[in-house]
């Protein structure tokens, strides 16, 4: 009876040291997860990497004119069942755009994230006797932008046997907002693939 | 006589894993009309698996209609035969997962963050040639550290 306690207590102090400390990892490193039910960080970065090459590389974003074009982060549609928060691709599209000294990117108009609603609010102050008048953002002065970066993720779930599979489909356009054409296009497509246990 | 037996069926167990493996044959045009940019490497090695295992064919540069600087690195998974891939059967390593990233450099040596600088997964069967493309950020950076690592995701 008391060997029987004290291999339960090794067992427990055992099982306790199999855990690991928390620490911090490289998001897209070789150290983090990769799961089939989900978009893992490593799967954004490829997304928002070879969308912006292939964006830069086209020139696409160029003017004749030689003035910057202004480009708006508009909606990029989930067509999946998964809550995705698209902030996280359109944020690193934003920097590449920024980092790309081909264009610029308004934040005066926009989807979700990429809106700052501050720039409206700042303007209604003009009837608020708080604020010193000269001093209050005046109308007209916002720059309408030239282009607009919309965009769609799709999903498609296999399952054969205990193996499960995942395929996702990141679809991106940038429009002349001008003529409604699309200048570019990219999809960018990866899939994910498990076999559950037998227990 | 008994050991010779053990050997031989342990050889053939082998060779019948490893030829379940599938590898790639490539075919290509033997005269190329392209005149590539070559770019002169430099390396530094810390994994000597990893580099036996990915074979550099070709490093070329070009500029982009967008006036970028584009790279691109030639690679071969060397993971064929069959030695090898016993191994890539026991370790559960076919195909063969890395991790890759460009890092660029502007003209004062600065590293240039970008959505590029992420480590992105690719996957290569045996005997396949992919080409890792990397775009500068800007027409500022002209140089670059192109990062190789075996993928050791949901493997620790």
């Amino acid at each position: 009876m008391k060997y029987l306690g004290i291999l339960s207590a090794l067992c427990v102090m055992l099982a306790g040291g199999c855990g690991t400390a928390a620490h911090n990892i490289d998001p897209s490193g070789p150290e983090a997860l990769v799961t089939v039910s989900s978009v893992d960080p490593a799967e954004w970065s490829m997304v928002a990497s070879e969308a912006m090459k292939s964006l830069v590389e086209s020139g696409a974003l160029k003017r004749e004119d030689g003035r910057k074009s202004i480009v708006m982060i508009s909606r990029v549609r989930n067509y999946t069942l998964l809550h995705l928060d698209m902030a996280i691709l359109t944020g690193k599209l934003r920097q590449g755009i920024q980092m790309s000294g081909q264009a610029t990117v308004t934040s005066a108009i926009g989807y979700g994230a990429n809106l700052d609603e501050s720039i409206r609010a700042v303007r209604d102050l003009e009837n608020d006797d708080l604020f010193n008048q000269a001093t209050v953002q005046k109308r007209g002065t916002v720059i309408a932008p030239d282009l607009s970066l919309a965009g769609m993720v799709l999903q498609q779930q296999s399952v054969s046997g205990r193996k499960e599979e995942s395929y996702y489909m990141f679809h991106l356009t940038l429009t002349d907002l001008a003529t409604g054409i699309a200048i570019w296009e990219k999809n960018v497509d990866f899939a994910k693939q498990a076999e559950r246990p037998i227990l | 006589m008994r050991k010779s037996i053990i050997a031989v069926a342990i050889a053939a167990i082998g060779m019948l894993f490893a030829g379940c493996q599938n590898t790639v044959n490539t075919m290509e045009n033997e005269e190329k009309a392209m005149r590539p940019a070559i770019v002169d490497t430099k390396h530094f090695v810390s994994d000597s698996f990893c580099n036996n295992r990915l074979k550099l064919l070709s490093f070329r540069k070009s500029i982009s209609q967008g006036g970028v600087m584009v790279v691109q690195a030639e690679l071969r998974s060397e993971r064929y035969g069959f030695f090898p891939e016993i191994w890539s059967w026991w370790r559960n390593d076919n195909p063969y997962h890395v991790l890759y990233r460009f890092e660029w450099l502007d003209s004062n040596g600065m590293n240039v963050a970008t959505a590029g600088s992420d480590w992105v997964p690719v996957i290569f069967i045996p005997g396949e040639t992919k080409f890792l493309r990397g775009v500068a950020p800007n027409s500022r950076c002209n140089d670059f550290v192109l990062s190789v690592v075996e993928d050791g995701r949901n493997r620790n």
